[in-house]
């Protein structure tokens, strides 16, 4: 209403906007320090953490590796007449269902054809299905695999046809190493129980598995005839394959 | 199936309400959106603190899922495999606390982003795979995929985070910027400093300046 009023309430709000610009001022620097520090928390967060993840994935180059296996960084086993003219290669693992399944069907189809010196079968037996059990039975199952072939090379064959009769279901502990350590006795392996139970191929374990995912395996079973890969196949899919590449 | 099918709805709902809250004026339910960018912080951070603790345990396993989707060349797979999960872990304590939300829900936008385009690519072509979004990872079987579900989820995702970084406001959070600027705010109406800085939209102060532009071009649009 007055003049002298008006005054006053004009400096009283260019205080208030000094205030106000200094709050500002200040709350910027602040959001910079802060944005910094986020930063840097991040980079050195992720940064450290990455190197101890590479740590515990990679292994020492002293660990085990199993006798008895074929291929770059002892993969495989192959089974069969050396001079069958079709490789059948086959990556499984021990706790997938799918390749149990596959064993069923196309098992005796590969029996077969291997008898009569027309394939030999390259297992490539892998690791990556540890979360579905809760005692990484994957890892176990492949490592007492390893045992078998490493210390009785001819009871692989019927350990891993065991193995895969005895597949635990998913999501459960997977089946005990004494169990391992039995049907192992029942493939007619000898002195594998400490092998078996202390994992001694664990880290061989890790590198076969880390090589089939490079080698463009990503899922099981996964079946190639003489480096073509067949998804899933039926005992018919497999022969035709097999003739095919017999050429 | 069915949990995820209703966790995807509620995101589609929040995605929506993210896009309408960006696009309206911003004096309209000033204590709402500060509720709702609380909300899409927790949730970004539910999401992404989940898909990381799951895929921390198993090092080896995320490799294998970064390599399944047959993208980046195998010399950075490993790197990704390893610095992805904790990335993820990274940006979701960021956000669950509140703190450098806007640097946390670029990061958490651009991550989305990827997502989206290496899903989008498997998708197109053919590829069957798990994406590993929360552990797991490789081939499934054909028509076990999930691709649209994944797909809606993280643009779903990528909205709650572009939302953030447009309005990275929100209560219940550390970055003293909030607080601050915000009873500035709710005290009084925007002086002509701000509209100056607001003007020349130079200054890249992330918490008060892209608030008021937004303010006074919906009002010029309006």
């Amino acid at each position: 209403m007055t003049s002298g009023k008006a005054s006053r309430d004009q400096r009283a709000a260019k205080v208030k906007a000094q205030q106000a610009a200094m709050r500002k001022a200040e709350s910027r620097r602040r959001n910079g320090i802060i944005a910094g520090a986020v930063v840097a928390v991040l980079v050195v967060v992720v940064g450290i953490g990455a190197i101890v993840q590479a740590g515990r994935n990679s292994t020492s180059s002293s660990s085990a590796t199993p006798s008895n296996f074929s291929g770059d960084g002892s993969t495989s086993v192959v089974l069969g007449k050396e001079s069958a003219p079709v490789t059948v290669t086959v990556f499984e693992d021990f706790q997938c269902p799918i390749c149990q399944q596959f064993e069923q069907n196309v098992g005796p189809t590969m029996q077969q054809l291997r008898d009569a010196g027309t394939i030999k079968v390259e297992y490539r037996s892998i690791a990556f299905l540890d979360r579905m059990s809760t005692t990484s039975y994957s890892t176990r199952a492949l490592n007492a695999a390893a045992c078998v072939r490493d210390s009785s090379p001819d009871s692989f064959d019927k350990f891993h046809a065991l193995l895969f009769e005895n597949q635990p279901p998913e999501n459960t502990a997977g089946l005990p190493d004494s169990k391992l350590i039995d049907l192992a006795k029942e493939a007619g392996a000898t002195s594998v129980d400490s092998c078996i139970k202390d994992q001694k191929f664990k880290d061989w374990t890790v590198k076969v598995t880390d090589a089939a995912s490079k080698d463009g395996v990503n899922g099981t079973p996964t079946v190639r005839v003489n480096g073509t890969e067949l998804v899933n196949p039926s005992a018919d899919q497999l022969k035709q394959a097999v003739e095919k590449a017999k050429g | 199936m069915r949990v995820e099918t209703l966790l995807t709805g509620g995101l589609v709902v929040l995605g929506v309400v993210a896009v309408a809250l960006a696009v309206t004026p911003r004096s309209r339910a000033a204590t709402g959106r500060l509720w709702f960018a609380t909300l899409a912080r927790l949730v970004l951070a539910g999401y992404l603190g989940v898909a990381g603790l799951l895929k921390l345990p198993h090092p080896a396993e995320s490799v294998r899922a970064v390599r399944a989707y047959r993208i980046l060349p195998e010399s950075i797979v490993p790197t990704i495999g390893y610095v992805l999960p904790l990335l993820e872990v990274a940006i979701a304590l960021l956000l669950l606390l509140g703190l450098g939300t806007r640097v946390a829900a670029v990061l958490s936008s651009l991550l989305m982003t990827a997502f989206i385009i290496g899903i989008a690519s498997v998708a197109s072509r053919g590829i069957s795979i798990d994406c590993g979004c929360f552990g797991g990872g490789g081939d499934v079987a054909e028509g076990a995929t999930h691709y649209t579900q994944e797909i809606i989820r993280d643009v779903c995702l990528l909205l709650l985070g572009l939302l953030l970084v447009y309005r990275p406001w929100s209560r219940l959070s550390l970055d003293p910027s909030a607080s601050d600027d915000l009873d500035l705010d709710e005290d009084e109406a925007p002086d002509a400093t701000d509209r100056q800085a607001d003007a020349t939209g130079s200054t890249p102060t992330p918490a008060f300046d892209g608030d008021h532009r937004t303010t006074s071009t919906q009002e010029k649009q309006s």
